[in-house]
């Protein structure tokens, strides 16, 4: 017993609920379509999920829940995919692992890295179900030590170390996150309801939709930088052809303790609620570059910068599961929709879940590991389909790519609005590769900048004022201590060749 | 001290660049003018975007006073851009294959959008034969209807207004 | 030529009036409706409007055999969706999931592009959204007018947590605070899981809304009152504000579905029938209590008079707060 639990006996319930027949084959095809629809760029987890909500209706809550599930851990498989061939992420959570897992793609090892992608998700995956079986109560209690301060400068430490994510001018870096705070800053302020940046359009009232930005800036930008230079160098763009579809002896062994660090870091910023999973795959990455003996080479496709996120988005999607079965309280979007597929059925997410409901809080779970199974199962043989897609001729494919990002973004809201902002990002994201800029960094401070803002004025009034609360809560100031020393340690190396430069005068 | 240079040309990215880093921090300002500022303490809802904007513009001036030092070393692909034509043709082409989807989807139907934005598209590939984009944006307009619309079920009108 | 009714003919039209007084409407109206009927849910699916809208167009549809599509178009608290809504044609075939916030706060707080009862109306009421006042358990009262002694005693610290600025949750707080002569710090968040949230680990210490039942009931928050005259079933041991001493009009959230005023008046009194009568079926009355809703029937002048009184109220708190549209 663990806290109070019974694990073993729920683990065994568990299993008894998730391997019945029905749950199975309801299990795999949550998967499946999971894994296509994070495939599509545009598409996510959150519109299938709604669209599919009612066909849940008629089953088991069990059964509903647990398809609903597979689609949303389905989604970080194969949204990874489109990030690695295609530098298309498909995900928010894939934003990272496009940097070198599209480098590993031009180097020719897009199959080693996708599959290093499907075991580090399936490995964090199988150490995330046990966590969250385990220590489920032990967690719940730990997200409530999160509070506006400590949010705020988790925030803070990811802004701040974003820095890392510049492969080229860091000063070109610094702009682009300000340039993403800005663009994170366009709709409606929490604290004050002030309309910000709306510019008259409703549409934007609830801010920059993400996925225009994402696909804008990547997919579109990348298409319109590739058909430029083929007409310059006035041969068809191609592809390094790939050279084999499993990671080499050496590549394993650096991705192995990379999957574990990744693991652990998903583990726990995945249970904080808003904490997300472009958080977790972000930190894994920076905490990889930052333990490596050759940092300057992330970004040219090094194998821990995608088995670390990868890792880190999956353990990140199982256990933002706990707040929504320990709490009620639903961590994001997706689980905002799991409460309404509970409610249907007359279930009232909460704190008693675990006691009134034991099958389906044990089965869920023990359903994840299942699902991750499948999932392994179904992604390793597709990487070798993949790898023959990305074969196709680019006056064949980057249609294909335009189509089926440009209807899936239509998909999403349902408002062509959508549509027109792709366009511009696309146009904006090719100047700024032109330019020498990385989106990467403005995509982070997208995501971070207002969520920084909005916990720093509610920390404050939670304060009544006082700047000290962030030194006074011991979470907050130990942040606030790895931030100082993180900064110290970026900046040290330019602080001592200023000084040898000043000397050698 | 040499300015940046790759293969002997100079790199001028960081005029165009700090321009338009200054001109959008400017804009940000301009539009933020009226919202509450409040204090550090007690922040409104214009401290964050006024800060913010001031920095771009910070940003937008260093960028061009260091006058591209700032890149590492020259990539490997130092040539120079195609021609500005050709640029624009790119550009022009998929951005307005993007534009036209947009404004055709609902009066037209997703079948007949999809197969203006490909063809629209396909013309900006240089040595694509016509009857080839033709063909594409056919086999596309077919495939996006049928997975989006019907095995996806997602309500995008596939008939044109004037059907419906 | 004088009226002469003759007595056949009197008989005739005698038959003819109780023949149509049997059969309900005259015959046009009972075709409505004829074709299929899209559901605007100004909201993203899963929430709770999304629920109400499922199940009313499921027995919808096995009432009247039309399909019934839900659309959503969600955004800026529902203005999006209700703002899309008005240019729809005024025939009752595209109906609006709706709350009273369609009526009185949403068209005070944002640029909607209708006046509310005047180009919008509601057709029935779905239920209460009970509004129950629940507190951290650390926190030293374990009633309302503990509660309010305490604020009194120490004015300013106890915060309350909303789903946001200009929400029935933060328009229940400005309420609560004027009734007690208390001072109460807002706090919003980012939806009400948010401000939930907030209150199980003290950053907030007070929470007006219905989600926070569960809570109550596991024992996680503490139970204060129910704003209101009447006690809620789910939750028999909550005494009210009413009981508390705070008489008349208390905040409220309620369901309602809604159509154009333009709408054709046979029309609207068919849905209102039609969806009462699915309201009263047990299952859908038991459904509707799951959902954390008390159900209730009204007929179309006692739900649009519910909307003109909370019309009245909410906008008198609006103004107290300063939140009207100034943006």
């Amino acid at each position: 017993m663990i806290g109070g639990v019974d694990v073993f006996g729920g683990i065994a319930l568990g299993l008894s609920v998730a391997l019945t027949p029905t749950n199975m084959f309801f299990c795999l095809a949550g998967c499946l379509i999971g894994t296509l629809v994070g495939v599509l760029p545009g598409l996510g987890p959150t519109a299938t999920i709604a669209i599919l909500l009612p066909l849940t209706f008629g089953l088991p809550p069990e059964t509903g829940l647990i398809t609903l599930a597979g689609i949303y851990y389905g989604a970080q498989y194969g949204g990874s995919t489109t990030s690695i061939l295609l530098r298309l992420p498909g995900e928010a959570s894939s934003v990272v692992t496009a940097l070198d897992g599209h480098a590993m793609t031009r180097n020719g090892r897009g199959g080693a890295a996708l599959t290093v992608a499907a075991v580090a998700s399936f490995f964090a995956g199988t150490v995330a179900t046990f966590f969250m079986a385990a220590f489920a109560p032990i967690l719940s209690a730990a997200v409530l030590k999160f509070g506006a301060p400590e949010y705020f400068m988790l925030m803070f430490l990811g802004l701040i170390t974003s820095v890392v994510l510049a492969q080229g001018s860091v000063l070109r870096a610094i702009a682009m996150i300000f340039l993403g705070l800005l663009f994170g800053l366009a709709g409606t302020d929490i604290n004050s309801g002030q309309y910000r940046y709306d510019f008259g359009f409703m549409e934007l009232l609830n801010g920059v939709p993400f996925v225009p930005l994402v696909v804008g800036l990547f997919g579109v930008a990348d298409i319109l930088v590739t058909l430029e230079n083929a007409v310059r160098d006035e041969k068809p763009p191609t592809l390094n052809p790939i050279s084999s579809l499993w990671p080499t002896r050496e590549e394993t062994k650096r991705a192995t303790p990379a999957t574990v660090r990744g693991t652990l870091i998903g583990l726990f910023l995945g249970l904080l609620p808003g904490g997300g999973a472009l958080l977790s795959s972000f930190m894994a990455y920076t905490a990889e570059k930052r333990v490596s003996k050759t940092p300057q080479k992330f970004g040219t496709g090094m194998v821990e910068g995608v088995a670390a996120p990868e890792a880190a988005n999956n353990s990140g999607a199982q256990t933002a599961f706990l707040p929504l079965l320990t709490l009620g309280i639903p961590s994001n979007a997706i689980m905002a929709l799991m409460v309404g597929a509970m409610m249907v059925h007359g279930i009232v997410p909460g704190p008693r879940i675990m006691t009134s409901q034991p099958e389906l809080f044990w089965g869920l779970i023990a359903s994840m590991w299942v699902g991750n199974l499948m999932l392994l199962v179904i992604n390793l043989p597709l990487v070798g389909i993949w790898v023959q897609l990305l074969k196709i001729r680019y006056q064949f494919l980057f249609p294909t790519i335009l189509t089926v990002s440009i209807v899936g973004i239509y998909g999403v809201e349902f408002t062509t609005f959508d549509v027109y902002l792709t366009a511009i990002f696309g146009v904006l994201g090719y100047f700024l590769h032109k330019w020498r800029c990385e989106p990467a960094p403005l995509i982070l401070a997208f995501v971070l900048g207002p969520m920084m803002e909005e916990y720093f004025r509610r920390s404050m009034l939670v304060a009544r004022g006082d700047p000290m609360i962030f030194v006074n809560h011991p979470i907050s100031l130990a942040m606030l201590v790895a931030t100082v020393l993180l900064l110290l340690s970026i900046c040290f190396p330019f602080i001592q060749k200023f000084r040898q430069k000043a000397f050698a005068e | 001290m040499q300015a940046n240079t790759t293969n002997g040309r100079r790199d001028n990215t960081h005029v165009p660049l700090g321009v338009f880093l200054i001109a959008i921090g400017l804009a940000a300002l301009w539009v933020a003018r009226d919202y509450d500022t409040g204090t550090f303490t007690s922040m409104g809802p214009g401290f964050f975007p006024k800060g913010i904007s001031g920095c771009m513009i910070l940003m937008g001036i260093l960028v061009i006073l260091f006058r591209g030092k700032d890149l590492p070393e020259a990539e490997e692909d130092g040539r120079d851009s195609a021609t500005a034509i050709a640029r624009l043709r790119v550009i022009g082409l998929v951005t307005a294959s993007i534009l036209v989807f947009a404004a055709t989807l609902s009066p037209l139907g997703l079948p007949v959008a999809t197969f203006f934005m490909v063809t629209i598209a396909g013309f900006s590939h240089r040595g694509s034969q016509p009857l080839a984009i033709l063909a594409t944006a056919i086999a596309l307009a077919a495939f996006a209807t049928a997975l989006f619309a019907w095995l996806l079920g997602l309500q995008i009108p596939v008939l044109p207004e004037v059907l419906r | 030529m004088t009226f002469n009714p003759t007595r056949r003919g009197f008989l005739s039209a005698a038959s003819l009036l109780s023949a149509t007084a049997l059969f309900g409407l005259p015959a046009f109206a009972e075709e409505f409706p004829t074709k299929k009927i899209d559901y605007i849910v100004p909201y993203n699916a899963g929430g709770m409007s999304d629920n109400i809208s499922r199940l009313l167009g499921e027995k919808l549809t096995a009432l009247t055999g039309q399909q019934v599509i839900n659309d959503y178009k969600p955004g800026a608290g529902g203005a999006i969706g209700a703002n899309y809504f008005m240019t729809t044609p005024a025939d009752g075939y595209t109906l609006l999931q709706s709350t009273n916030s369609f009526y009185d706060i949403i068209p005070l707080v944002t640029k909607v592009q209708y006046k509310p009862l005047e180009d919008l109306v509601p057709l029935v009421l779905v239920g209460d959204a009970p509004m129950v006042i629940a507190v951290n358990p650390a926190v030293a009262a374990n009633t309302l007018g503990e509660l309010i002694a305490y604020a009194k005693a120490n004015p300013g610290a106890l915060a309350y947590g909303t789903s946001g600025k200009g929400t029935v949750g933060h328009l229940s707080g400005v309420w609560l605070s004027n009734k007690g002569g208390i001072k109460l710090l807002h706090i919003p968040y980012n939806g009400a899981p948010a401000a939930l949230q907030a209150v199980l680990a003290n950053e907030a210490q007070i929470f007006i809304g219905p989600e926070a039942a569960e809570h109550i009931a596991s024992g996680t928050l503490k139970g204060i009152a129910v704003l209101g005259d009447s006690r809620w079933q789910q939750l028999p041991d909550l005494p009210t504000t009413a009981e508390a001493g705070i008489t008349g009009w208390a905040p409220r959230s309620w369901h309602t579905v809604s159509i154009q005023a333009k709408a054709p008046e046979e029309v609207k009194t068919r849905l209102n029938t039609l969806i009462n009568s699915i309201l009263e079926q047990p299952d859908v009355r038991q459904r509707v209590t799951s959902f954390g809703l008390i159900p209730g029937i009204e007929t179309l002048d006692q739900v649009r008079q519910r909307a003109k009184d909370d019309n009245e109220q909410f906008g008198i708190l609006i103004r107290d707060a300063g939140l009207a549209l100034a943006k």
